[in-house]
């Protein structure tokens, strides 16, 4: 598989949460050698860099931001289980005769 | 996950993510015909004699966001652990070059020198002066002209045995670039080495 480079940085891991994607970038010469970016699954469209000098650095950062979306994803799935369990309960009461 | 690793299989789960980082890689796998556990987090060494992919410590759950949480934990854990690992070592970090040695050519043995590994051969993390320094201690790449690729070392800091290739090796450190701490290390482990030749010579 050939290599992905975008701005320069060749992409070495990437992690994917849901419908987005994060990566590492790593360029020798640049003046910063390692980014992470975000974008969305499938696209090649990077963007909200994060830029440092060393790789450890850079892999603590794209766990904490894969971390950061899986909560965004757990809280739309608490929201949206509520939001269930509500409409569920209005059906419920709706079926209930009147007294 | 590295881009041009092939589909990986750890059992029936294909390997989605993998990160290396130290000793230790950490797996995210998938398999949806497990319906009970079609996501897998695991670790693997290769720290065995053959170097063999040794998988170990998996967890496995239907709750995809969970595995990911887990995943990252094992990472951001592993982090961690190496950070801790570089902090405990006392001796300069500053890793050899090319100028620190006499490059490594095949007309040379390399038998009972030491040598410098390559920094690129290192993991990004143990691009380190301790994990360069080795001492050679046999093995068929160590000879001078050898068709043999295999070279025995032991590590001068840590005292760790390991098998590297000839061409992992960038050359013989000069002495003048020795630290003090690889000296003194030096001599325990060859004391050590002609201590246990001497324990399994027989006795006459």
């Amino acid at each position: 598989m050939d290599q992905e480079i975008n701005a320069g940085y060749v992409i070495t891991d990437r992690l994917i949460i849901g419908n987005t994607e994060f990566v590492i970038g790593q360029n020798e010469n640049a003046p910063a050698k390692f980014v992470t970016w975000k974008c969305k699954k499938g696209e090649k469209d990077y963007y909200w860099g994060h830029y440092c000098n060393d790789r450890m650095t850079a892999l603590e950062d794209l766990c904490n931001r894969a971390l950061d979306e899986i909560h965004y994803l757990r809280s739309l799935r608490q929201e949206k289980d509520t939001n269930v369990k509500m409409v569920r309960q209005a059906e419920k009461k709706s079926r209930v005769p009147e007294r | 996950m590295k881009m041009d690793e092939e589909k990986r299989m750890v059992d029936t789960y294909e390997v989605k993510h993998a990160i290396h980082v130290g000793d230790k890689e950490v797996l995210f796998a998938v398999d949806d015909t497990k319906t009970d556990y079609p996501y897998m987090v695991c670790n693997c060494t290769w720290d065995n004699p053959l170097g063999i992919d040794h998988y170990f410590n998996a967890a496995a759950s239907a709750d995809y966001l969970e595995m990911m949480t887990e995943f990252t934990d094992r990472v951001t854990a592993q982090l961690e652990a190496v950070k801790a690992e570089r902090d405990k070592i006392t001796v300069p970090l500053q890793p050899f070059t090319l100028e620190h040695c006499i490059p490594n050519d095949n007309g040379q043995n390399l038998e009972n020198k030491v040598v410098i590994i390559r920094p690129e051969c290192l993991r990004p993390e143990y691009r380190t002066a301790d994990k360069q320094l080795v001492l050679a201690t046999g093995g068929f790449g160590a000879h001078a002209n050898s068709r043999g690729r295999a070279v025995y070392t032991v590590n001068l800091y840590s005292g760790k045995e390991s098998r590297w290739n000839r061409e992992d090796i960038l050359g013989t450190l000069k002495p003048e670039y020795m630290p003090d701490w690889a000296k003194e290390r030096l001599i325990q482990i060859q004391a050590g080495r002609q201590a246990k030749k001497k324990k399994h010579e027989p006795e006459r």
